[in-house]
């Protein structure tokens, strides 16, 4: 079944997975890393620039993995291109059959390798779900039409482990007011911000009008979580969680229970649709979660 | 200081733990200060409240440089582009 089915009848919970990024090269290690991951998950999220570090562009893998039978979900940073190139992007994936978008606000320049880069955000994270909607619905930012257009499914991403609380829950309702039909979380370890922010959306009746699907890491080890705690901006570990893996005799086993922990507890949760992994394992433990938890095309 | 990032819908995902700026760690998030005021004034009228989460529509660039009082008392700040459709196409909650 499609990721837009799945989004709109959530018939069965969603896996979706990052692709990992493309340095270049040739198309060759696009359909190589498609062959592993692919099979294994409902959809792949093609990234723009993560963490603010210059990649083969969103465009240019999503239209190759579409041309692979890849459902493509094609992230849309705001940081590095403005209004203009941004719409010229959707349209023109679209225009090759990439028709999901995910919008973010994305990570500032000062969080990648080349800082002294200009930071855009001509528009933000909200304000993108909301041009992307109205280009689905046939009009540019400007007004003018766009030709023959094609419907699009828009989502966006939110970081419930970010303070404040009741602000994150808000802002899940104005993005879906804005148009996202799906929500992908940040990646956070702690449970119980997971679980307020879930029992808090579905009382704004955002879990109606929106499938959402939050993430877990992949990692082999604890020096992976004290990276994540220490470098990446939005993300807490917790000392608890890093010492059950840094006093493991078997780090990566460990790892792998910490991940299957928090998917069980999120797909346990009242209004949680699908799980979004993201893997820097690079090992077939992808495979050995969809099989536990009978999870995507393969098991269902 | 205003947001690096100059988000007009803030606060953006990479608030810290103690509430301070992705961007300058030693700022608070200026989005986290908006609504922490909006909420401590129980006095203010409840519709500038929700203001404060209602989505803003994209800055108008071609006033950059302006007075931005100026802009405000003739209305040119809240002109929005014409497919600005902002949250139109859905009920509102
Ligand atoms: S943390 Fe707050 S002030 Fe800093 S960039 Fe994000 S929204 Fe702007």
């Amino acid at each position: 079944m499609s990721f837009d089915s799945l989004v709109k009848n959530r018939a069965r919970p969603i896996v979706t997975a990052e692709f990992p990024s493309i340095n270049g090269g040739t198309l060759d290690q696009v359909a190589r890393e498609w062959e592993r991951l692919g099979p294994l998950v409902d959809a792949v999220n093609v990234t723009d620039n993560p963490a603010a570090h210059a990649h083969s562009s969103n465009v240019s893998v999503a239209i190759a993995l579409q041309n692979l039978g890849a459902d493509v979900i094609m992230q849309v940073v705001c940081r590095d291109k403005n209004r203009l190139a941004i719409q010229a992007d959707i349209v023109g994936a679209a225009m090759h059959g990439v028709r999901t978008i995910c919008a973010l606000t994305g990570d500032d320049v000062t969080a990648g390798d080349e800082p002294e880069a200009r930071r855009v955000f001509d528009l933000d994270g909200p304000q993108l779900i909301s041009v992307a909607t109205g280009l689905s619905q046939g009009t540019f930012l400007s007004g003018r039409k766009v030709t023959d257009h094609k419907e699009l499914l828009v989502g966006g991403v939110e970081n419930p482990f970010a303070p404040p609380m009741q602000t994150r829950i808000k802002r899940a309702r104005m993005k879906v007011d804005a148009g996202a039909k799906f929500l992908q979380l940040q990646i956070g370890y702690q449970p119980e911000m997971l679980e307020e922010f879930m029992a808090g959306i579905v009382a704004n009746g955002v879990t109606q009008d929106a499938a959402i699907i939050p993430t877990v890491i992949l990692t082999k080890n604890s020096r992976a979580l004290n990276f994540m705690n220490d470098k990446v901006a939005g993300i807490v570990v917790p000392q608890n969680v890093i010492d059950r893996v840094a006093e493991s005799e078997d780090q990566p086993e460990a790892s792998y229970q910490l991940v299957r922990d928090s998917v069980e507890h999120a797909l346990s949760l009242p209004g949680v649709a699908g799980i979004h992994i993201t893997d820097f394992r690079h090992d077939d433990t992808v495979a050995r979660l969809v099989s536990d938890f009978n999870l995507g095309p393969q098991h269902n | 200081m205003t947001c690096p990032k100059t988000l007009r819908n803030g606060p953006c995902g990479g608030v810290r733990e103690n509430g301070n700026c992705e961007v300058i760690p030693e700022m608070q998030c200026v989005w986290v200060k908006a609504n922490d005021r909006a909420e401590n004034m129980p006095l203010l009228p409840k519709s500038w409240r929700e203001e404060i989460s209602h989505l803003r529509p994209p800055v108008n660039n071609a006033l950059k440089g302006d007075s931005s009082w100026l802009n405000l008392v003739n209305g040119k700040d809240r002109e929005t582009p014409d497919g600005w459709i902002g949250i139109e196409h859905k009920e509102a909650h």
